[in-house]
């Protein structure tokens, strides 16, 4: 049989997976960060969180889609490279979303917002970080693997953060935090509900990469 | 068993039926990419266990598929897969050569293509062929495009008219409605290849077989060709063996491909069909893992 043909293309869809990757592990690790910089009312640390977005995020991110721009025009990529770089295509705008997501949870904890909250609602908070946290790994442990059965999966877990979502939004109108507080704390609950249903979408790009449906 | 020369043809002159010259709406309408169903519904050839020898040398093997009725078939795979072989037994183009041998069946309309009752010629007037290299004949544009209909006997009202509408649905009239009477070596590599197109439809074949028909062009020539096959499509079958396998997933609606098997002890290279589906399957989730490996350039 002959030997592998297109070697220089294979180099670059594997630079693209790399730096796809490097994406997915800044996005868990900044919800993480951006969790427990909230928590801890870590002025410095949110700070930290909210530059690396938008220099390395940002960066990579326009990178991703240039190169991958690139190889449709330059190797008409077909089956499982076709699937691959179309999936990257639509993967990598939830990234930087979730990460924009991420830094917003940052800037309220540079604000030092966890100061002002019942203990309920910062053990819900905690309760979201942990669950989306989980969900952004799931997710980039199934891009890695290109792993199809990880859409239903997440689908469920995104049920858990709703229904956190919600204990958190009830709790607010309950009238224990001020207006101001109160308000910024339903968008940080609504961030966190975000960022699960970011991790979701791109499991149902993951399976299409993976078996093309 | 009743032969395709006896057969009722639609499209024969005989019965008086339409090339479907009227109802050409022009390279500019053309659409590419339409709906096929999984299965191939209205079939033309069936092809069941079919091998080709040449000689002691097996270069095709145990190929089984069915060709659809105006669609467009591509047949791709490596060098040596067997492709052109193959595509030459849908008109018996390998009686022609010496010590070759077509095994298992190949059924026209649900008839034996190979049996002993059936003319070889006629076969080849109704389904016609165009070659990698354009090959006009030594002669005028116009006689180019009139010879077949005069030594097939094909009835017609007006050799103008036919030779016309030949090149009209060849794309090649308007640029050489002129100069009928110029050598057709004056034209170029391209518009040689659309003259042999329309050499092939005036016969009013129901298939065109298509070996490499672009090998030899340009790009703008062959984007003419691919428009001109999706176009065609309408009133004909198309099979084309390509190396190109963006043209094959342009052009065609269902794609077969071919590799070779190597016997590890002679060397010998036998084709064998690997995966049949629609085009769109087949270059987007290829099934089986040779496929998937030859589309993305992954061999060994």
């Amino acid at each position: 049989m002959a030997e592998e043909t297109r070697v220089a293309f294979h180099r670059e869809l594997d630079d693209i997976d790399e730096k796809v990757m490097r994406l997915f592990a800044l996005v868990g690790e900044g919800l993480q960060a951006a969790t427990e910089a909230f928590l801890a009312s870590d002025r410095e640390a949110a700070k930290e969180l909210m530059d690396r977005d938008k220099e390395v995020v940002d960066s990579l991110y326009n990178d991703i889609e240039q190169l991958v721009q690139r190889q449709f025009f330059l190797q008409s990529p077909m089956a499982q490279d076709m699937r691959f770089l179309l999936s990257v295509l639509r993967i990598v705008p939830e990234l930087e979303r979730s990460a924009d997501l991420s830094e917003h949870i940052a800037q309220r904890a540079a604000r030092g917002l966890s100061g002002e909250l019942t203990p309920r609602i910062r053990g819900l908070v905690e309760q979201m970080g942990l669950a989306g946290a989980a969900m952004w790994r799931d997710a980039a442990d199934a891009y890695a693997e290109r792993s199809a059965g990880i859409a239903d999966q997440l689908k469920e877990d995104d049920d858990e953060l709703d229904e956190l979502h919600v204990s958190i939004t009830a709790e607010l109108v309950s009238g224990k935090l001020s207006v101001p507080v109160a308000l910024e704390m339903a968008l940080v609950a609504r961030f966190y509900e975000r960022l699960g249903d970011h991790a979701v979408n791109i499991a149902q790009r993951i399976r299409y990469m993976a078996i093309g449906q | 068993m009743v032969s395709p020369v006896e057969h009722e043809d639609p499209t024969s002159v005989a019965d008086g039926g339409s090339s479907g010259a009227e109802e050409t709406t022009g390279l500019a309408t053309a659409v590419a990419h339409r709906e096929v169903s999984d299965t191939v519904k209205d079939v033309v050839f069936r092809v069941l266990d079919v091998s080709v020898d040449y000689g002691a040398f097996t270069a095709v093997r145990d190929v089984s598929l069915d060709i659809g009725c105006n669609e467009i078939t591509a047949l791709i795979g490596p060098s040596g897969c067997g492709k052109s072989t193959l595509l030459r037994c849908f008109n018996r183009m390998n009686d022609l050569i010496p010590g070759a041998r077509v095994r298992g069946l190949i059924q026209y309309h649900e008839q034996d293509l190979n049996s002993r009752h059936v003319d070889p010629i006629e076969v080849r007037r109704r389904i016609g062929m165009v070659f990698q290299k354009p090959n006009p004949f030594p002669k005028s544009i116009y006689e180019n495009v009139a010879f077949g209909p005069k030594v097939n006997g094909l009835k017609v009202d007006s050799m103008d008219d036919l030779v016309e509408e030949a090149l009209q649905r060849a794309a090649l009239w308007d640029e050489v409605k002129g100069k009928l009477k110029q050598s057709a070596f004056s034209l170029s590599g391209g518009q040689q290849q659309r003259l042999c197109i329309a050499r092939c439809i005036a016969v009013r074949p129901e298939v065109i077989l298509m070996d490499e028909p672009c090998s030899a062009l340009d790009p703008i020539a062959t984007a003419r060709i691919e428009d001109l096959m999706i176009e065609l499509r309408e009133d004909f079958t198309i099979l084309i063996v390509t190396h190109n396998m963006q043209q094959a997933a342009r052009v065609s609606d269902r794609t077969a491909f071919l590799t070779a098997e190597v016997d590890p002890e002679s060397g010998e290279r036998t084709g064998v069909l690997v995966e049949y589906d629609r085009t769109e399957v087949l270059f987007t989730r290829p099934a089986e893992q040779r496929t998937e490996d030859y589309l993305t350039g992954r061999f060994g």
